[in-house]
């Protein structure tokens, strides 16, 4: 198993755009999210029908592909998120007291950022979108693990205003069994430090 | 060499009764769960699928009691499966090999958009705790896994839990998946048009829409087995990539799932569709099986049944799957009458006898998702 860079933490729990490369001061929220879109140079209307989860894991992919290439068609999506499609939640139930809004309806479910991942990058292959209550590398790591080939690992959850998303890639590599879980440890162990700002 | 993983216990609750055999008995006697309901939704009237509370309340009684303060239907459903499921598998709970998975699209979504106390509501409320509360209550030493991925989410938990199987990680998995019938769900697909206003027709060419409805269903998957009611063979999980909220117009990630389910020599002697009776969604799968070679192949739906029961139709129907390949025999798919001329399919309209030894269940759903597995019976 080995990580290709970047890991991309582009937004941390407060909101503020990191990444292994760069650690730039500026606080990212709903409302400044789009200017990140325009500094991306992307093109891709479809970005602007999205609600927020699938706007701001989006925009990280974008970040990470920018820098490394585009993805492997056969690549594997495998997602986490603690709050999921909340914040459509609560829009399309504030809909409810007028016209219910189709648009806000179909991103009630958490895997739809999977679905615009894969529209955007032409993936696929496997994915998973597992509810944790917090960033779970042990999880994701080990069922990159049982998947193969290449992985598109990740957090993505928004709450209130903030945004929290970080993705890494990562080609599995077959292990022997009895080395496997130190090697996954050292792994997760990396990816705890990358996560919580500690960039080596 | 490994055998495959084996499905050993299921259990069904829904308004057709307690338990699979029960289940089963009524929707081989052609019995269906949908009613019709009138609500303030729009003043529109809709078909749907709802437990009793009384019935909820009396299989309670027969599960140890839950003591979980404010607890919701949704979780109601959730402690009767499980407990069901460690009563008839014997596994102690607190094995530190056993692993929890629940699968659900919406879990306590009523309680989740309340908009008094949302900080303290999620907490207690979102579907990770749900499912923890639950696990914990009952005993088990992990905490649980939770999967929520559309209308692929009960098929998926059965494929995420064959790895985790395979690769050694545990050597039993609980697996439930539940959904409850909700406003918010029913003005949802209210919104995208896509509820029938009467009983759903699984493929027949006038369908109209689906039936949302409510069920637990539930398995126990044990390691390196043939010990069992079926073995999981194959599966997958792919993407159209084309667009979020409706199939793809050919049908291009159903194909590839079955394709690469099917790369071994066995073949499927039915298949158990997911058949929710929207236009696109049975037409893609109609078209995924005449491009995979399974035109002459016998399909079931049980929708007409049960609804669209969401997080929990997968395992249900893979359930079902696995019901009639043990008694030999296939049913007609409810409210079935005549199916597309385009997509000439083998859709089942009798209740025949027949030798079963394969059979495959393939999901869709919202994301672009779908996912397919290939199970054997183990008898």
């Amino acid at each position: 198993m080995t990580f290709h860079i970047p890991i991309t933490l582009l937004f941390n729990r407060d909101g503020y755009r990191i990444s292994a490369e760069e650690k730039l001061p500026f606080k990212t929220n709903r409302a400044t999210l789009e200017s990140l879109y325009e500094e991306l140079k992307i093109n891709y209307p479809r970005f602007f029908k999205m609600d927020f989860l699938c706007k701001s894991v989006f925009l990280a992919a974008e970040y990470m592909v920018q820098k490394m290439g585009n993805l492997n068609p056969h690549c594997a999506v495998v997602l986490s998120t603690s709050h999921g499609s909340l914040d459509s939640d609560h829009l399309f139930h504030t809909s409810l007291k007028s016209i219910p809004s189709p648009s806000h309806f179909v991103y009630t479910l958490p895997n739809i950022m999977i679905g615009e991942l894969s529209i955007r990058h032409t993936l696929r292959g496997e994915s998973a979108l597992f509810v944790t209550p917090h960033f779970n590398p042990e999880l994701l790591l080990n069922y990159a693990q049982t998947l193969g080939g290449q992985v598109l690992c990740g957090w993505a959850n928004v709450v209130e205003d903030c945004p929290e998303v970080f993705l890494f890639l990562l080609q599995t590599a077959a292990v022997d069994s009895n080395k496997r879980s130190t090697f996954i440890d050292a792994n997760v162990n990396y990816l705890k430090q990358m996560y919580n700002g500690n960039y080596q | 060499m490994n055998l495959p993983s084996c499905i050993t216990e299921t259990c069904v609750y829904s308004p057709l009764g307690a338990g699979t055999t029960a289940n089963y008995e009524s929707v081989l006697s052609g019995k269906t769960a949908l009613q019709e309901s009138f609500s303030g939704i729009r003043n529109t009237h809709y078909f749907a699928a709802r437990i009793k509370d009384a019935d909820l309340d009396n299989w309670l009684q027969q599960s140890p009691p839950p003591s979980i303060p404010d607890i919701t239907k949704f979780e109601k459903m959730c402690w009767i499966g499980l407990s069901d499921l460690l009563k008839s598998s014997g596994i102690d709970p607190a094995n530190s090999r056993n692993l929890v998975i629940f699968s659900s699209t919406k879990g306590n979504i009523t309680q989740l958009v309340d908009e008094k106390n949302r900080n303290e509501n999620f907490q207690r409320f979102n579907l990770f705790s749900s499912a923890e509360t639950i696990t914990k209550r009952l005993g088990f030493f992990h905490p649980p896994q939770v999967i929520s991925n559309a209308c692929i989410s009960g098929l998926i938990g059965i494929l995420v839990a064959n790895r985790w199987l395979h690769s050694g990680s545990f050597d039993n998995v609980f697996l439930i998946g539940a959904d409850i019938v909700t406003d918010f769900v029913l003005q949802g697909f209210q919104s995208l048009l896509a509820l029938s206003d009467h009983a759903c027709t699984p493929f027949d060419k006038n369908r109209s829409g689906i039936n949302l409805g409510e069920a637990v269903a539930g398995m126990v998957i044990r390691r390196n087995t043939n010990k069992g009611l079926c073995s999981i063979i194959s599966g997958n999980v792919t993407n159209d990539a084309e667009h979020i909220s409706s199939p793809s117009r050919t049908s291009s990630g159903l194909i590839d799932s079955i394709r690469k389910t099917l790369t071994g020599n066995d073949l499927p002697d039915f298949i158990n569709a997911h058949g929710t009776g929207t236009r696109y969604n049975d037409e893609a799968e109609a078209r995924a099986f005449l491009q995979t070679g399974l035109s002459n192949c016998p399909v079931l739906g049980l929708k007409g049944h049960f609804g669209h029961t969401l997080g929990a139709a997968g395992i249900l129907e893979t359930i079902f799957g696995i019901e009639c390949m043990r008694k030999g025999e296939l049913f007609p798919v409810a409210g079935f009458k005549e199916g597309d001329e385009a997509y000439p399919i083998n859709v089942q309209k009798k209740r025949i006898s027949l030798p079963l030894q394969h059979f495959l269940k393939s999901a869709s759903g919202f994301g672009g998702c779908n996912a397919t597995a290939l199970f054997r019976n183990s008898a």
